[in-house]
This record gives C-alpha cells, sequence and structure tokens, in this order.
C-alpha cells in the first residue's frame, strides 16, 4: 500500500496539469492577500472619515436643536424646552464621545478607540431598551460586542479589522471564511475526480490491474495519496502565507476573543444559540481539525465521481462544475434551506458553523459543528464504499 | 499443471457475444500465437485472463489458480503487454519499472538484471514520452520479466515495429521461453509475424476457437503454409 500511495504522490507532481492547477492556487491566494491589505487600509480611512461625518452631521443636528430651542422659548413653550433640552445634552455627549473617538482614530490610540466604542454602545443600548433609538443590531448583538471590547481592553490586545485583517492568527479565520467553502473546494476536487479518470482515460490503468494489487487497495490509496497531496499544497502554501503575513502584519495576539457557539458541541436540544467568547487559538485548531474532515469528504467525494466518468475531462467539468451550480443553489438562492442540517454545503463555511452565524442565518439550531462532522462521515464513508464497489465492478474495456 | 487452462469461456458486451465459449491450455515453455482478423476476440481474451474484464461464464485457471477467486495470487504468475501501453510517459522510465518492483516486493538488485538484460539502461532515465514503440516495448518486457512471470502475455506486441525489431522481439521470447521456461501467449493479426517462433497457433473467430478445418481454410486464404505446417505439428 506505501508503495502505491508513494508512487500516487510522485506521479502527482509529474503532472504538468496539477503543477498548472498548483500555480493558480497559488495566484488566487497572493490576490486575496493583496486584496486584504488594500481593503484594510480602505477601511481604516473610511472609519476616519465617517467619523467626521457623523461630527459634522451630530453638529448641525445640534444647531437646528439649539434653534428650535430658542424658538420655543420665544414662545414660553416650557414642555418643549425641556424636551429640547433633553435631546441637546444626549447629542452633545454623542459629540463628546465622536470627538473622542476622531482623536483615537487620529492618533492610533487603540484603547481609547475601545473605550469610546464601548461608552457608545452602552448609550446604544440603552436607547434601544428605551425605545428612542433605532438600531440595526439586536440588543443582543449589541451586548455580545461590548463583552467582546471590554475583554481586549482588560487583556490589553489591539483589535484587528475582523473581515479583512492581514493579522496572521485572524488570517487563518478569514482564509477559511472566504477562500475556502468555493475556491479551494473547486482546486480540491479539480485535483481528486482526476486521479481515477487520468487512468482509465488512456488505459494506463491497465498495468496497474494486471499487479497482484487489489482493486480496493488502489482506490484507498489514491485517496490517501490525495489527502496527503492536498494537504500538502494547502499546508505549504497556507503555512508561507501565515508566516509572511506574520512578519508584514504581526502574528497578533493568541488570545484574541471570537465568538463561538457553544451549542456546536453540545448534543441537548435548544431553541436558539448560545454564544460565548472564546480565544482565536482555540477557534483556529477547531477549525482546522473540522477543515481535516472537510477536506476528505471533498477528495472521497472527487474520487467517486472520478470512478463514475473514467473520462478525465468528463470527471473534473461535472464535479467542479456541478459543485459551483449546487454552492450557488444553496447559498445564493437558498434552494434547500429547509433541509440545510442535512445539506453538506452547509458546513463547508466551518467559521460560520462554529461562531453559530449559519444556524443564525437559517434559522435553525440544528445546524452544529457537531451535526456537520455526522452529515460529513456519512457522505465521505458512502462516497468511499461506492467508489470501491463501482471500480471493483468496472470493465476495462 | 498446465500454465493456462481456459474452460468454456465466455464473454458478451452490449448484445455481441465477443468471446464464445473457448476452452484451451498453455504448458509450461510453450510460445502459443492467437491468430485472427480485427474483432475476433483477441483483445477481450487477453483482457478476461488478466481481469480487466469479467467473464459472464468459464474458467480461467492460472497455474491451477481460479482467477475470479485467486486473482491476487495468480497475477504475481503472469504479466501482460496490452495493445496501448499502459506506462506512465510523464515518468522515466527506471520511475515505472521501479513501481512495479516495489508493488510485487521484487528485490533492487533484479531491476539491474532486467535493465541490462532488456539492453534499455541508456534510456532509462529519460521521459517514456521520448521513448520510441520499441524502446517502450522492450521497457514493459523489462517490467513483465521482473516478476519472472510462468505466463507472458502479449497482444499485438509488433505493430509499430521495424523487421529488425521484431526480428529481436522473436529473440527475446525464444530465449525467454526455452531458459526460463515462460509460456508465452501471444496476439496477432497475421500469421506470418509470429509463425516462426510459435509451438502452436490457436485460430480465433468471432469469438470461438475455430476447428483445424477452418484454420486450414485461414492459412490458405493468407497464404502462409509454413503456419499451416507449425500448425499441424509438421516440420
Amino acid at each position: 500500500m506505501s508503495a502505491l500511495i508513494l508512487f500516487e504522490i510522485k506521479k502527482f507532481f509529474a503532472k504538468k496539469k496539477n503543477i498548472i492547477g498548483i500555480i493558480l492556487f497559488l495566484i488566487v491566494n497572493i490576490f486575496y492577500i493583496i486584496c486584504c491589505f488594500r481593503n484594510e487600509n480602505i477601511i481604516n480611512n473610511m472609519k476616519l472619515q465617517a467619523c467626521y461625518h457623523e461630527i459634522e452631521m451630530q453638529k448641525n443636528t445640534l444647531n437646528q436643536a439649539k434653534a428650535d430651542f430658542d424658538t420655543a422659548s420665544k414662545n414660553n413653550n416650557i414642555k418643549l424646552m425641556e424636551s429640547i433640552s433633553k435631546s441637546i445634552k444626549s447629542i452633545e455627549q454623542k459629540i463628546a464621545l465622536s470627538e473622542q473617538r476622531k482623536n483615537a482614530l487620529e492618533q492610533n490610540d487603540w484603547r481609547l478607540l475601545l473605550e469610546t466604542e464601548i461608552q457608545s454602545d452602552k448609550i446604544r443600548l440603552e436607547g434601544i431598551k428605551n425605545g428612542t433609538i433605532i438600531s440595526e443590531l439586536e440588543p443582543k448583538d449589541l451586548k455580545y460586542k461590548i463583552e467582546k471590547n471590554q475583554y481586549l481592553l482588560e487583556k490589553n490586545i489591539k483589535p484587528s479589522n475582523e473581515l479583512v485583517s492581514t493579522n496572521a492568527l485572524y488570517f487563518v479565520k478569514n482564509f477559511f471564511n472566504d477562500i475556502v467553502p468555493i475556491i479551494l473546494i473547486v482546486f480540491i476536487l479539480y485535483f481528486s475526480a482526476d486521479i481515477v479518470s487520468c487512468e482509465t482515460d488512456n488505459e494506463r490503468v491497465k498495468l496497474l490491474i494486471t499487479q497482484p494489487v487489489s482493486r480496493n487497495k488502489i482506490i484507498i490509496s489514491k485517496i490517501i495519496s490525495c489527502f496527503i497531496v492536498c494537504l500538502l499544497i494547502i499546508g505549504i502554501i497556507f503555512g508561507i502565507e501565515f508566516l509572511c503575513l506574520g512578519f508584514l502584519s504581526g502574528f497578533g495576539s493568541s488570545n484574541y476573543p471570537v465568538y463561538f457557539d457553544t451549542k456546536n458541541f453540545s448534543i441537548l436540544n435548544s431553541s436558539g444559540s448560545n454564544i460565548k467568547i472564546i480565544n482565536i487559538m482555540t477557534f483556529n485548531v477547531l477549525l482546522l481539525l473540522l477543515f481535516l474532515l472537510l477536506l476528505i469528504t471533498v477528495i472521497s467525494i472527487g474520487v467517486l465521481l472520478s470512478t463514475v466518468f473514467g473520462k478525465s475531462r468528463k470527471a473534473i467539468l461535472f464535479s467542479t462544475g456541478g459543485f459551483l451550480v449546487f454552492y450557488y443553489m444553496c447559498e445564493k438562492i437558498n434552494l434547500f434551506k429547509y433541509i440545510a442540517e442535512y445539506n453538506p454545503i452547509t458546513y463547508f463555511n466551518i467559521p460560520k458553523i462554529l461562531d453559530g452565524t449559519t444556524a443564525s442565518f437559517y434559522k435553525n439550531f440544528n445546524i452544529t459543528a457537531l451535526n456537520g462532522i455526522i452529515i460529513l462521515i456519512f457522505i465521505t464513508i458512502i462516497s468511499i464504499v461506492l467508489s470501491i464497489e463501482l471500480f471493483k465492478k468496472k470493465d476495462f474495456i | 499443471m498446465s500454465v493456462l487452462q481456459i474452460n468454456s469461456l465466455s464473454k458478451q458486451i452490449g448484445n455481441r457475444r465477443i468471446i464464445n465459449d473457448i476452452s484451451f491450455s498453455i504448458e509450461e515453455g510453450e510460445i502459443v500465437g492467437l491468430v485472427g482478423p480485427k474483432g475476433s476476440g483477441k483483445t477481450t481474451l487477453v483482457r478476461l485472463i488478466t481481469k480487466l474484464i469479467n467473464p459472464d461464464k468459464g474458467e480461467i485457471l492460472i497455474s491451477g489458480y481460479d482467477i475470479l477467486k485467486y486473482r491476487e495470487k495468480a497475477m504475481t504468475l503472469i504479466s501482460a503487454i496490452m495493445e496501448n501501453h499502459g506506462l506512465y510517459d510523464y515518468l522515466t522510465g527506471f520511475d515505472n519499472i521501479n513501481y512495479i518492483r516495489k508493488i510485487n516486493k521484487i528485490d533492487k538488485e533484479k531491476i539491474k538484471n532486467v535493465i541490462e538484460y532488456m539492453g534499455v539502461s541508456e534510456f532509462i532515465n529519460d521521459k517514456v514520452y521520448k521513448y520510441s514503440a520499441w524502446m517502450k516495448l522492450k521497457l514493459e518486457l523489462g517490467i513483465c520479466m521482473l516478476k519472472d512471470p510462468k505466463l507472458l502475455i502479449l497482444d499485438e506486441p509488433d505493430k509499430q515495429l521495424k523487421l529488425n525489431e521484431i526480428y529481436y522481439l522473436h529473440n527475446i521470447l525464444q530465449d525467454i521461453s526455452k531458459n526460463k521456461g515462460t509460456a508465452v501467449l501471444i496476439m496477432a493479426q497475421s500469421l506470418s509475424n509470429i509463425k516462426n517462433i510459435c509451438n502452436k497457433i490457436l485460430y480465433i473467430k468471432n469469438g470461438k476457437i475455430e476447428d483445424a478445418e477452418s484454420t486450414q481454410e485461414y492459412f490458405i486464404v493468407n497464404n502462409t503454409l509454413s503456419g499451416l505446417k507449425n500448425f499441424k505439428g509438421e516440420n
């Protein structure tokens, strides 16, 4: 078996098609990192611009309120004067906070920025409760945000632009959020869908079949070798990216807080998510472990399609194209939202599963990491058994 | 015990019966030619013997081992060269031969002997896509000989070869058969290519091994009287 696996790996790296695939994947990754750097700068500038704009708007509102107050005082409308006076105080408080926020942004003082954000979020939360403020964020989300910012402040951790962070540890999370669910899966399918069909396509398989090796071993060795190769490619490319970003933007604190839905590994049913804060290191370890399972599942599906189609081009086209169409139907059109918990594609975005975003999106709290593990293991076993049985019964004409 | 024993073998692909109740045997050290026109079932027979495809009916025994029940054991006893070579042409000749050595758990020393015997040492480290048909065939023969097989099967090996290369090939096959006791089953469309080296000729037509009378007709039609003599066992 080891001879078969080693030879499969050797064959993989000797094929031009695969080398082109690896180079393409590398280019996509570099492009993604460049976009992250660019977006990080844009967001930093936007934050400051938004702050200026907000202060200007608040000052205009204050002037308007003062004018209204003068009119009310001329009319001797005491009730209105009291009400406007309250509003003026509130606006002045907001302006003070915004000014503080602006100074924090200009001076790059992240501690002051955090303090300001906590204060303004608390005011916002109070306002939502009193019904004086309408916010796009729900009170529970605001509470999580306050909790997280307090954690950052207590642990003295510099916050990062989470959606586009080039900070190495946060990049891991973003990579699995942005690159893995579509792009990486397509590449894995591209490699795995070729692994059986490329041999049946040009009759090379006959050399192997006429050796004293069982067909089961041939398929299993192909799955294992594809897993090793993909892991090697992703590991090397991702490892280099991680180190480069670490040296360029910093590795970040291993205690950086991220949301985690505790329902993910709970077998008890409950009607909602239960978010708590865990450190990014723990989150990334869970992420990588789940990714290993996802990798095996995708490879098994690719090998099954490769066995079914027999022809290399057909297998690659059907698996990658089919996946993209199916992904679009699931994620964009939401065609299978009622059976989302049984759909493997739901679990392809691991960070969103772990932080409970997917469960909240589908309003289905059975979408948990544990459920994902069961679904992916089930699909992996079915795919491997079918591949073996089909390959065993296949006539190589 | 026969090296190859085929009993009542049949195979249908689609609506066509490609192999129709075939029975024959090959003994140790024998060189047997299987001659027949295109589409007569020669290649299908090779595929059945090497279990690339499964028979509908019948039995294939390799040195007494039923290929359906003891495939792996039977495969240690046979080597085959298919119509279209099965080499990995984006790898070197050495990679190809070494791969088969590892699968069969054969000693490393054996590779050196085989490379030397087949005369492929000059180009063994070149990528196979650079090889000519004759170089590829020599490499494939080397790969086959690694196992010291009891039965060597060649499906129309001389298709793209020049006359002098065919002559060399025949010498190699005769040597293997004589000195190693390997039985050889060689498929050909034309009797003239193999008549000089075969101990026995079988004629296949429409998936059936034909009787002596039909075979006589075929040889006469193909104007190969010496083949007929061989077939009859005359000198």
